[in-house]
């Protein structure tokens, strides 16, 4: 794929309207974005084929001049500049009440950068309808495998995304693409229905589509296991995580906690703890769209700085946080590409984009086998953050108990882990020499602003509670 | 040449349907007592979906159209769209027809400008959240209106306006060496400058009582009360079993003639979905797909008696369409403050996310902050988590009395459970 046309032929009109407000802010920048989601959907009994939430083209204007930020998004960016100018100015005023009680930042510095970036892509190879017979024909391949199955889903979502950012110093623009396959199902056997999910992702379609068929026989097989679940039996226990829960607890536990707009506001303990030991020493852990290639990789944030590739904890010790333009700046800190939108009509937030616990030196089997009784865990379902109190939940689809040392065929479903989040991380006593990021997640704000992200790890063992 | 006239245009299109959302916002962001960013947005989501009648089948396939389309484009994305939709064999069914309509939602939104009312509302949270050891550190303001209309080519054009104020505020208490803090979003239609004082008064309150919370020495074994915002969660994945599209696709685990409640010590739930609720942000007058709202009682007395849902899925099941109904109704029960007076009782305040799951038949979660009550005697506890069996806990509900609003959920203000591990 390469870079939108659409954009290319609005580049004059952006450099007028940030040239047309810088007379009135010493910061103005644009971010215009063209990003197109496609999503085929066939279940047993019904197909869907349209654009996905993703799917978004507008342009966002954000001004400082020492004070409180600005912004105003258009999907419109047309006729006369100037008449444009005025709008915004007009739509951003602020009651006479308000205007005392605007923060004081320091002038935002910036160097000159013109760049273009793009990721090699085979989207332009398949078309709608090879995606729809593609889906068609697996969904009939996921029948044969079982009858039990009451619901399937083969479901394929692209991401195919052009972005493209203006300012006095700034010129960037980037072209990526990244896509999702899955395969759902809703299981019947022993009177019990259960549902389940596998899914495989990549930046390229042929990944996908080889890898998704080849899930098929691992999803029945979970189904049926997961028929036989019971309830676990409320307690604390060793467990072993699987890379997805690894992720989860990183997200959660530390990905949310040091997004540093909670810093600006005090929300975030993790603020008086940087340069302290907040994990188990063995726990290495990072975020940064440049950290790794997934979901939420790119080359430049939502403000126009350049990915990063954070350190957050380092052999325990909690390290540094993920920042905006916005929070960097009241800070005075340097943004680490951390600045994301839902889409360009919301307002930019520190957030994660890739979060992972790196891997360690232990073998999984001495890990299984070091446990007398526990469980292993797999695959996220949700989770949620209390960045100021350290609380943690991660819900789990389910965990495979582990007697003396060795997995057995007992299944619990649902799993929920929770507790406080230095007691977690101070637990883990092992981790894996293997390493998975997953490309399949979205993440919000408390409850709302969401964006893809990916997480993972290796394994790791640590003590929690489990209900 | 128009949208409409494009898609005339293509003969082999049997039907087409276009949903368009226009939206303008007002948003503050404050940090602590500071205005940290100020936003405002102008901008039109239009949605296209085609459909091609062939042999029995009606496919459909859609797209989004942006202002960056040009008129070949979209000629483009209208062919494309058929190519798809002849490929698509979903049973064949009826858009639902000849029905124009307009309407404006009732609010006192319009007696100010959106600058006046986001500064109003900062204005009221400020003015009930300033303690000497509390405030709200983080809070932001959102004021929208939109402009929804949904047009399709069997004569449906409706359209209505509607407003929405969205506040996220984040309560925070300080000690010492340390502060707490509690998650509060509120959604409404119309101003109630007293309800807002109070909702943002009683939560700091709440999260005053996190400061003091302490984790309990002794496993507890009591019942547990929900507020509303729970119940509603709660008989809302019931609810979901019920819509004709989890029925058609066979998601659903409850069927209508089901009882979900058993034996005759709890309130059996009379739950209804409805199109508005005064002060629901979810109230509107037609779905998706144009088809007008009629109000349904889908649990009568613990029995699933109704389902609701959409034109297209109620044609499927040769059923009623109801539209798709997002406002829930539930009626009062027995339970009153007296009752809770005789034993003790957990009363949750805030979760971490209550997880409730029919397929696995399982509800719990983290509590963050929780109320233990003991006749007169009340503790703030944290650091604990409940679970327990769906069908179980269900068999042992009461519902309180009295009703309230929240969210888009009109029913008890809270509901007793029992059975529950704690831990």
């Amino acid at each position: 794929m390469s870079f939108s046309k659409y954009l290319n032929s609005k580049r004059d009109l952006c450099k007028e309207l940030v040239s047309l407000l810088s007379k009135h802010f010493s910061y103005v920048s644009i971010l215009g974005t063209d990003v197109k989601g496609l999503s085929v959907m066939v279940t047993t009994r019904t197909t869907q084929v349209g654009d996905t939430r993703d799917q978004e083209s507008g342009f966002v204007v954000k001004m400082n001049d020492g004070k409180s930020f600005f912004e105003y998004a258009t999907d419109k960016l047309e006729g006369s500049m100037e008449a444009l100018a005025q709008t915004i100015l007009d739509s951003v005023k602020v009651e006479k009440s308000l205007i005392k009680r605007e923060i004081n930042v320091k002038k935002i510095e910036e160097e000159s950068l013109v760049k273009s970036f793009e990721r090699q892509s085979d989207l332009d190879s398949y078309s709608t309808e090879a995606l729809l017979d593609f889906c068609q024909k697996t969904i009939e391949q996921l029948k044969k495998n079982s009858n039990h199955y009451l619901n399937c889903n083969v479901s394929i979502q692209t991401q195919d995304i052009s972005k493209m950012f203006i300012s006095s110093k700034k010129e960037l623009d980037q072209a990526y693409t990244w896509v999702n396959g899955y395969l759902m199902a809703v299981y019947k056997n022993n009177d019990k229905v259960v549902s389940s999910r596998e899914g495989a992702n990549s930046f390229l379609m042929s990944e996908v589509l080889e890898k998704l068929p080849t899930r098929i026989e691992a999803l029945t097989k979970k189904c049926e296991c997961l028929t036989k679940a019971t309830p676990i039996t409320p307690g604390f226990y060793d467990v072993i995580t699987d890379p997805t829960i690894t992720g989860l607890i990183a997200h959660e536990a530390f990905g949310h906690g040091v997004e540093m707009d909670q810093f600006v506001k005090d929300r975030a303990l993790a603020k008086k703890y940087v340069g302290d030991y907040v994990a188990s020493p063995i726990c290495n852990m990072k975020d940064g769209a440049n950290s790794t290639l997934s979901v939420a990789s790119y080359f430049f944030d939502d403000d126009g700085v350049l990915a990063g590739d954070t350190q957050i904890i380092k052999n325990g010790i909690l390290v540094s946080g993920i920042s905006d333009l916005a929070s960097a700046s009241q800070l005075e800190t340097i943004p680490t590409g951390n600045g994301r939108r839902e889409n360009f009509s919301h307002k930019a937030y520190s957030r994660m984009t890739n979060t992972f616990f790196e891997k360690g030196t232990d073998k999984l089997e001495d890990m299984i086998s070091s446990i007398k009784h526990g469980y292993m865990l797999f695959e996220t379902n949700n989770g949620m953050e209390d960045p100021k109190n350290w609380a943690i939940q991660c819900v789990c689809e389910y965990g495979i108990e582990i007697i003396d040392g060795k997995l057995t065929d007992h299944y619990v479903s649902p799993v929920v882990m929770s507790g406080y989040v230095p007691d977690l991380l101070k637990s883990i006593s092992m981790i894996s020499d293997d390493f998975n990021v997953e490309g399949s997640g979205s993440c919000g704000k408390g409850y709302k602003e969401w964006v893809r992200v990916s997480d993972g790890g290796p394994a790791l063992k640590a003590k929690v509670k489990l209900a | 040449m128009n949208l409409i006239e494009l898609l005339k245009e293509n003969t082999s299109v049997s039907d087409y349907k276009i949903v368009e959302d226009h939206k303008v916002s007002y948003e503050l962001f404050f940090v602590k007592n500071n205005l940290e960013t100020v936003r405002s947005t102008n901008v039109t989501k239009t949605l296209v979906t085609v459909y091609v009648d062939h042999a029995n089948f009606k496919g459909d396939a859609g797209f989004t159209v942006s202002a960056s389309i040009t008129e070949d484009e979209l000629r483009n994305k209208i062919k494309e769209a058929v190519l798809t939709a002849s490929k698509i064999d979903n049973e064949y069914y009826q858009l639902p027809q000849n029905e124009k309509f307009f309407e404006e939602q009732k609010t006192n939104f319009k007696d100010y400008s959106m600058k006046e009312l986001a500064s109003k509302i900062e204005g009221i949270v400020r003015n009930n959240s300033t303690f000497k050891d509390g405030g709200i550190n983080a809070l932001e303001v959102f004021i929208n209106k939109h402009e929804v209309s949904v047009k399709n080519s069997c004569g449906i054009d409706k359209q209505e306006k509607t407003y929405d104020v969205m506040i996220e505020a984040i309560p925070t208490w300080n000690l010492k060496d340390e502060s707490v803090e509690l998650y509060q979003q509120i959604h409404f239609n119309s101003l109630d400058e007293a309800s807002l004082a109070k909702q943002i008064n009683d939560k700091m309150l709440e999260v005053e009582a996190r400061s003091k919370a302490i984790k309990p020495t002794e496993k507890l074994s009591c019942p547990v009360l929900f507020r509303a915002s729970e119940l509603g969660h709660i008989f809302s994945r019931y609810v979901y079993n019920l819509n004709y599209a989890s029925i058609y696709n066979k998601q659903s685990i409850v069927k209508v003639g089901d009882s979900i409640q058993q034996g005759n010590d709890c309130d059996k739930v009379t739950i209804s979905m409805v199109g508005s609720i005064e002060g629901a942000v979810a109230s509107a007058f037609f779905d998706g797909d144009g088809c007008a709202l009629k109000d349904v009682t889908l649990f009568e007395n613990g029995k699933a008696i109704n389902a609701y849902g959409s034109s297209r899925f109620a044609q499927y099941l040769k059923a009623e369409p109801t539209g798709n109904l997002s406002c829930m109704k539930v009626l009062a029960g027995s339970l009153d403050d007296a009752n809770l007076k005789n034993e003790q009782i957990l009363e949750i305040v805030s979760m971490s996310g209550l997880q409730v799951d029919l397929y696995s038949d399982y509800i719990g979660g983290e509590i963050r902050l929780a109320y233990l009550k003991d006749g007169d005697k009340i503790t703030p506890v944290t650091g604990i988590s409940i679970s327990g069996k769906l069908s179980e806990v269900i068999n042992s509900l009461k519902l309180s009395n009295k009703c309230a609003l929240c969210e888009n959920y009109f029913g008890p203000t809270f509901g007793k459970m029992d059975h529950f591990e704690i831990l």
